[in-house]
Parts: structure tokens; C-alpha cells; sequence
């Protein structure tokens, strides 16, 4: 429970230092609270590793926390490494109208047998890795095989679809057997079933591809000593001075045009007055407003100009547990739909800066339906419906708060409690510590909670599939929703060839799961904002809006 | 002397494996575990069991807490599931910034305390005595935590003088520092205050006096060099306080220390990381004890061996 499990184990901790402190008969103190954690940034001093780099020229930007490793297989957040210094088989880009492709990268063209069940990769030829040894579809076996049995790794959605994952990742067989090296550069993938989403999947940073003899050779130092961590892509990884930068130099030798960056330093500066003052001085080139939101007005007044928006790809929802009490009615989650004033919140929290969802796939995502009805903000229509479904006084409910999320997040907690007792709904905030918060939702057993799905990849099946694709993904979601017929289609619509028709069911079944059992409430989604110097050129942010930033393609003017 | 020692280092073995244990059971005990932590909104329950077996999570924590000691034993912390570094190698940087923050705070509290406690005893009953000993009652009465929170809104956030957070700059390592030391520096200028006040009326004080001298003179020359003894060994014991209270003192102004990494790896669950810290600062402690049971030895002679 809640947050005061982290402080009953903050205070034993404490009171552990006093108990020890009264066998010399001191006066320890015995304070029994941590109470009111300021959280900085997560700066825990710092390591040097790797060289001394001339950088001389860099661009320079900057995040908030440092990562936690270089190794996109070990981790599903640290993105920003990855990007830019490893390459997938496939590529997302974005076309000036905003829609975006998957694009040949180090595979050059691929077959896909008309069951959707066999892709053949045709792989680029005379591409080398950071140290001089040639990419062949070795290295693409090996890779796909290290994400489901090298100690650590997370990641491995990119690969979970292709035949023989599940096995080798709960120990019962030792390698994929659906990837297979016809030889040095035609790779065969075989998947379990059909699925229309796998090639987009490809082109996330956890398929990025690795060097066999390198990464075997650095063992668990790969991803950690920038010396060892090699890819393909345009950028080397040259240094990461812990909790302080991490350097990346050109890759002169890259199979494109090479960057016209001589390099890029990345900042780690977790206070955000360090950072925005930085930007001011002119240390900066890129600095995420993400990371500075209070002060994102100032930065649109000051430097109008200068500001880079990009519209997020993802959705932020608020849950209804169908196993509490009463969200089993229909009409009771139907009036908690219309009780949220979505909009009153964008605007007050966000500056309006962003876009009302309604239902499951975001702006930006292929599938999204713009024909959509929107929900509309409706209180006595929700009391109406309150009434009728024998809750004309009301009921108890709870919000809950993950406490290492932010401020923003917790304020939005509370308009929405205001928002729901104005239709007698008495909302009551909760705040867990986020290990309980996780693991209470994973049981299926928290209660209603905001959040927000980001696209991994540009494909309706990466929103639905995830919170209703299963029953086993709607409990870990803490949603719970019932209907296993809806979720069966939900699975079935991955095998769907003809992508018109697979669409066409997406949105369907989007209707039915928002607009027909109200199975959650669409909010919104967010614009990011960046800043960059007067000096940079052609900053493109990603094409679903996260923060992790691509360098390619980037110039600074003399 | 060095069985007095020798005793001392026994008895702190069993003190150490029950900290352990007692950390290592409540880490178990309460819901959340890390490999769930580790996936955040990424969660796969195939993942999740795979890295649980990695990490040796799916054992019986018997088998896990005799594991845990014999590597212990060889010098092997293991590795922090959320920071992926040696737990050693984390522990050791963030004590360079626990112990800064202490020093300083320790710097505060024996100028401030020591001159505070002069003064007071030199104007004793008049204003600014009372002044003095007010703000060292509200430091000593007034847990770590609260004054940290109190300085944070009023010099950080409402009059803006020092920043929030963090701990790269002298001015942000004002507060901490102060919140930190106040308390000590409470309680040295009470005893300063008390025993100087105490020994002013010994007979060879009035000697002092009656040579001459200035009354600062005898104030310092004589007086201060007996008071300050017990203060002395005050100021010893007080070490494991400072180390206590810098857990919540970094905690509110976000110091990395070794205080914001125990809070960080209880809310993410990495129990080596957590379990490394607190194995640390035991024996931290267990230092700082035994040496100021040793200065009191050495300084006062009245308790040396067989008093």
C-alpha cells in the first residue's frame, strides 16, 4: 500500500542508522519520515568512462536524467543512444504531409509470402559496423536471438511475433527457429502467425541490429563502455562521462552521406533552471521543453522562432477497472465519460497546446478515424445517466496516483476529482509509491489511473493490442474488459492481409470498445515543443513525437 | 585498549547481519518487485519471469539471503537492477556528496554552535542569550526533515535566494547544509552555553581574574579549553546523526547522495542497491561509534581504563 511503504522503508532505513547510533550512547536523532521528496533528477554521482573527446564543433543538447544504458535490448526507455548510433532493417519516415512509411534501411527490399507468414530480407551489401567488420545477415540472426536469451535484456517486443520466440524466452528451446540466414545477406523470418504490424515493429529502436563478433566479445560492458558499443549507424558512441555527457563523433565511414554533425555532446543537467539558463547563455542547441514546462511560455515568447513542435503520437486515457464496483454499468462509465471537461484540462495544464482524443488511436497514427464522434462534455447528461443506473447519489471511487510521476500528472488528478464530484461522483486520490502502483496494476486490481501510450510504431495494433488484446492484457492494464469475443477480433485483426479491410476493423472495433462500452476515457493528445539555437538547422523530432532525438540530417550553421 | 577494541568489532558482526536481514525481509514483504518496476508501461509477463529467474528473484529468499551474504562475504555487492553499475562503484561516488553535505553541515553546526554557545554564556540571561538559545532549542527540538521543508519555502521558494534542488553549486549547498547542522549546532551551544556558565564559577577562574586578565582573555585562555571536552566528544557522536539526517536532508533538496539512493532504490525496488547502502552506512556507523568511544578515552582521563 501506497506510498507509505516507501516511507516506512525510508524510515527503517533511517532508523537503522539511529539504532546502531545508540550503542556509543549518542544523541541520535529518530526522525521516522522522509516525507516531501524534491526529486532533482536522478544524478547519483559519477563515473568517467570512455576517452577524451576534441569537440570542437558539437552540437550540444541535453536530457534530464542519464541513461541507463546504451544497450536499446537492456532497456525500453533509454532511446536517445540507440537512435543514432545503430541502424534497423527498416527505417519510419515522415513525409512533409505528416504521413509517415516504412523505408529500406540495412534490409534493401524484402518479400513477404502472400499467407503474411514469411518475410525475406534482401540486406545492403558492403555496410560495416564501428569497427571495421562487415553487416550480414549473421549479425541480424544473432542479434534477434540475444534479445530473448542475453541476461537482462527487456526489450524484445520487436521479435516476440516471429515463430519460437515465446520458447526460447521461457528457457525450453535455445535459439529462434523462425529466423534463419539463407546466406551472407538474404535473411528468411518465419512468424508463429500472421502479423500485418511486424515490419513497423522492425523499425523500432529495439531492433536495432548488432555486431555477432563485437557485442559477444564485449559481453555485459556492451551498451555500458562506449569503446565496445558498436552499430552501423552514422554516429560512434565515443564517450559517457556518467551523470555528467555522453559524446557522439561522425561516422565517416557511413553507408549514407555522413552526418554534416562532426558530433554531438548530450548534457546531463537534471535541474531544470541549470538548463533553461544554459539555453539563454547559448550553451545549449536543442533543450526538450518537456524537460522545463513551467517555463514553456516564456521560451514561446522569447524565442518564437526558434521554437520545433511536433504532435504527439499517443494517446493520454483514464481507466475504469471492470472488476470495481460499479464500473461493470455501462451507464455509469458512459457518465464518466461525459463528466471530464477534456478540454478545460488541455488548457490549464497544457496551455491548449494539443489535440481532444475520442477514442483509442491518436492523431498522427495510421488508423486514426477523424469521422470519429467526439465525446462531448456533459454533466447532467453523466447525472442523468448516474440516475438511471441507480446512482442518482452518487458513489465512491478511486484515483490512483503513482508518487514518482509528476506534478502535472498529480494536478490533473485533482481537476478530475473536482470535475467528477460537480456530478456527485466522489473521487478519492490514492498515492502509491511506483513499484506498488506497477504491481497492484499489473494484478489487474488498481483503480481508475491516468496515463499516457506513446506509439512505438506507426500501427493501430500497437495501441488496441496492447490494452485489449487479450485477457491478459486488458488485467495487466488494470482494465479488465470482459468482452473476450471483441478481444479475439482484436487478436484475429493482426493476420488481416488486405490492409483496407484491416483498417476498416481497427476502427470498427475502436467504436465499439469507446463509443459503445465506454471501456476507458479518451483525453488528448500533446504537442512537444523543442527549442534549438539560431545556429541549428533541419532539426526534425521524431515522427510519433517522443523525446528521444535523431542527429542525422542535422546541420549548425557557421 | 585494543581488546576493548576487539570486542567492539565482534559485537558489530551480528549487529550488521541483522540489519541485513531485517532490511532484506522487509523488502520482500511489502508488494511491488523489481522486475515488474524494471518493464514500466512495457510490461510482459513472459519478460517479467524471464529477468525474475536472471536475477535469481524466483528462489526461496532463504537461499537468496545466504547468497547474498556469501558474496557479501567476497566483497561482492552485485549489481543495481536499475542503474546497472556495480553497487560499490555507486555506493562510494555518492558518498563523496554525503560526505560533503555532512561536512559542511558539521562545519555550521560547531561555528555557529560553538560561537553561539560562547556568546550566550558571556551575556547570560540577557537578550542576546535568549535569542541564541531559542533558535538552538527550535534546532534541537525540530526534526531534520521539517527544517529542511521549512528553509526549502522560505529562502528557496518563496524569497528565492538559494535554488530548490540539487547540489553542483556553493549556493545550492547553503541550505542542506544549514538544515543539516542546526540541529547539531543546537545542541553543541547548549553545552557550550552550560559548561561554560558552569565552570565561570570555578575557584581558578577567580584566580584568573583576580591576576588581571581581560575578561575574554580568561573566557578563552582558560575556561573554553575545559568546557569544550565534553563538547568534543559531542561533536564525535554526532556523526551518526548527520549520517541519519542527510538521508532526509538529500531526499528534500535532492542531493545525490547516499541518502537519495537508498529513497530512489526503495521506490524502484532494487533491493542490491538498497541492501548495499544499508550494509554501508552500518558500518559507517559502527565506525563513528567506536571512535568516539575511543576519543572519549583518549580526552577525558577520568573514564580511562578501570574508572
Amino acid at each position: 500500500m501506497r506510498k507509505s511503504v516507501t516511507l516506512i522503508l525510508a524510515a527503517a532505513a533511517a532508523a537503522g542508522l539511529s539504532l546502531t547510533g545508540c550503542g556509543g550512547g549518542g544523541t541520535a536523532d529518530t526522525q521516522t519520515s522522509a516525507a516531501g521528496t524534491a526529486d532533482a533528477g536522478q544524478a547519483e554521482g559519477a563515473v568517467t568512462a570512455g576517452t577524451e573527446v576534441d569537440t570542437t564543433g558539437f552540437l550540444v543538447s541535453v536530457l534530464n536524467a542519464d541513461i541507463q544504458t546504451a544497450d536499446v535490448q537492456k532497456t525500453t526507455k533509454d532511446y536517445e543512444i540507440p537512435w543514432n548510433i545503430y541502424d534497423r532493417l527498416v527505417e519510419i519516415q515522415v513525409a512533409d504531409d505528416g504521413t509517415s512509411s516504412i523505408q529500406p534501411s540495412l534490409a534493401e527490399s524484402w518479400e513477404i509470402s502472400p499467407d503474411g507468414m514469411e518475410y525475406t530480407f534482401h540486406l545492403r551489401q558492403g555496410v560495416k559496423f564501428h569497427d571495421g567488420s562487415d553487416f550480414t545477415a549473421e549479425d541480424v540472426v544473432y542479434t534477434f536471438n540475444r534479445m530473448l536469451t542475453a541476461a537482462g535484456t527487456v526489450n524484445t517486443e520487436s521479435v516476440d511475433q516471429i515463430r519460437g520466440a515465446a520458447e526460447v524466452l521461457d528457457g525450453t528451446a535455445e535459439s529462434l527457429e523462425g529466423v534463419e540466414a539463407v546466406d551472407d545477406y538474404t535473411l528468411k523470418v518465419t512468424l508463429k502467425e500472421p502479423f500485418a504490424g511486424f515490419l513497423a515493429c522492425l523499425s523500432t529502436p529495439g531492433a536495432s541490429i548488432y555486431d555477432s563478433g563485437a557485442t559477444e566479445a564485449a559481453g555485459d560492458q556492451f551498451g555500458m563502455d562506449p569503446a565496445v558499443t558498436v552499430g552501423t549507424g552514422p554516429f560512434k558512441f565515443a564517450s559517457w562521462t556518467f551523470n555528467d555527457s555522453l559524446v557522439l563523433t561522425r561516422n565517416d565511414d557511413y553507408w549514407k552521406e555522413p552526418s554534416a554533425l562532426p558530433g554531438v555532446v548530450i548534457r546531463i543537467v537534471p535541474d531544470t533552471e541549470t538548463q533553461t539558463m544554459m539555453f539563454e547563455s547559448g550553451e545549449l542547441d536543442i533543450i526538450d521543453l518537456d524537460f522545463v514546462t513551467d517555463a514553456i511560455d516564456r521560451f514561446t515568447a522569447t524565442y518564437p522562432d526558434q521554437i520545433v513542435e511536433a504532435p504527439r503520437v499517443g494517446i493520454t486515457y483514464v481507466t475504469m477497472n471492470f472488476n470495481i464496483e460499479p464500473f461493470q454499468d455501462v451507464r455509469v462509465r458512459k457518465a464518466v465519460q461525459m463528466a471530464i471537461d477534456r478540454q478545460a484540462i488541455l488548457d490549464a495544464m497544457y496551455g491548449g497546446r494539443g489535440q481532444l482524443e475520442s477514442g483509442i488511436f491518436p492523431h498522427g497514427l495510421i488508423g486514426y478515424n477523424q469521422s470519429l464522434e467526439p465525446i462531448s462534455y456533459d454533466p447532467e447528461g453523466a447525472k442523468a445517466l448516474l440516475a438511471e443506473a441507480g446512482y442518482g447519489d452518487g458513489f465512491t471511487m478511486e484515483l490512483a496516483a503513482d508518487s514518482s510521476a509528476s506534478d502535472t500528472n498529480t494536478m490533473t488528478l485533482e481537476i478530475i476529482k473536482d470535475q467528477l464530484a460537480a456530478v456527485g461522483i466522489n473521487a478519492e486520490i490514492k498515492n502509491y509509491d511506483q513499484s506498488t502502483w506497477l504491481e497492484t496494476r499489473k494484478a489487474g486490481e488498481l483503480g481508475s489511473f491516468i496515463s499516457t501510450w506513446t506509439a512505438d510504431y506507426n500501427d493501430p495494433d500497437n495501441f488496441i493490442y496492447t490494452f485489449f488484446g487479450n485477457t491478459e492484457k486488458t488485467t495487466i492494464r488494470s482494465i479488465n474488459y470482459p468482452d473476450t469475443a471483441v478481444m479475439d477480433r482484436v487478436a484475429a485483426a493482426r493476420a488481416i492481409v488486405n490492409e483496407d479491410e484491416r483498417i476498416a476493423e481497427y476502427q470498427a472495433l475502436e467504436e465499439k470498445l469507446i463509443h459503445e462500452d465506454a471501456a476507458w476515457v479518451p483525453m488528448y493528445s500533446r504537442l512537444h515543443l523543442w527549442a534549438v539555437s539560431t545556429r541549428v538547422q533541419n532539426f526534425v523530432p521524431m515522427w510519433s513525437g517522443v523525446s528521444d532525438k535523431q542527429y542525422y540530417g542535422v546541420s549548425l550553421a557557421e | 585498549m585494543l581488546k576493548k577494541v576487539a570486542e567492539r568489532i565482534l559485537i558489530s558482526i551480528p549487529v550488521l547481519i541483522g540489519v541485513v536481514l531485517a532490511i532484506f525481509i522487509m523488502l520482500r514483504i511489502v508488494p511491488g518487485d523489481p522486475a515488474t518496476t524494471m518493464m514500466g508501461e512495457h510490461v510482459n509477463p513472459a519478460v517479467i519471469e524471464k529477468i525474475s529467474r536472471e536475477m535469481g528473484l524466483d528462489q526461496p529468499y532463504y537461499v537468496q539471503f545466504f547468497k547474498y551474504i556469501a558474496n557479501a562475504l567476497h566483497g561482492d555487492f552485485g549489481t543495481s537492477y536499475r542503474l546497472n553499475r556495480g553497487v560499490t562503484q555507486i555506493i562510494l561516488e555518492a558518498f563523496r556528496n554525503t560526505v560533503k553535505l555532512s561536512l559542511l553541515a558539521a562545519v555550521v553546526a560547531w561555528i555557529i554552535g560553538i560561537t553561539a554557545g560562547i556568546v550566550a554564556a558571556i551575556r547570560q540571561n540577557r537578550l542576546l542569550d535568549r535569542l541564541f538559545m531559542g533558535c538552538a532549542l527550535l534546532g534541537v527540538s525540530m526534526p531534520v526533515f521539517m527544517t529542511a521543508l521549512v528553509l526549502q519555502y522560505v529562502f528557496a521558494f518563496k524569497l528565492e535566494w538559494f535554488p530548490v534542488a540539487g547540489f553542483d553549486s556553493f549556493r545550492a549547498m547553503v541550505l542542506p547544509a544549514i538544515a543539516l547542522g542546526w540541529n547539531s549546532a543546537g545542541s553543541i551551544a547548549r553545552m557550550t552555553r552550560s559548561n561554560l556558565v558552569e565552570i565561570m564559577q570555578d575557584d581558578y577562574i577567580r584566580t584568573a581574574r583576580a591576576k588581571g586578565l581581560l575578561e575574554s582573555g580568561v573566557i578563552i585562555g582558560h575556561a573554553l579549553k575545559n568546557a569544550m571536552l565534553p563538547v568534543v566528544t559531542m561533536m564525535a557522536l554526532q556523526i551518526s546523526s548527520m549520517l541519519s539526517g542527510a538521508v532526509l536532508t538529500e531526499s528534500v533538496f535532492g542531493v545525490p547522495g547516499i541518502g537519495r539512493l537508498a529513497v530512489n532504490a526503495i521506490e524502484t525496488r532494487d533491493m542490491p542497491l538498497l541492501q548495499g547502502t544499508v550494509v554501508f552506512t552500518t558500518v559507517l556507523i559502527i565506525i563513528g561509534n567506536l571512535t568516539a568511544d575511543l576519543l572519549y578515552n583518549v580526552l577525558d582521563p577520568r573514564i580511562r581504563e578501570g574508572a
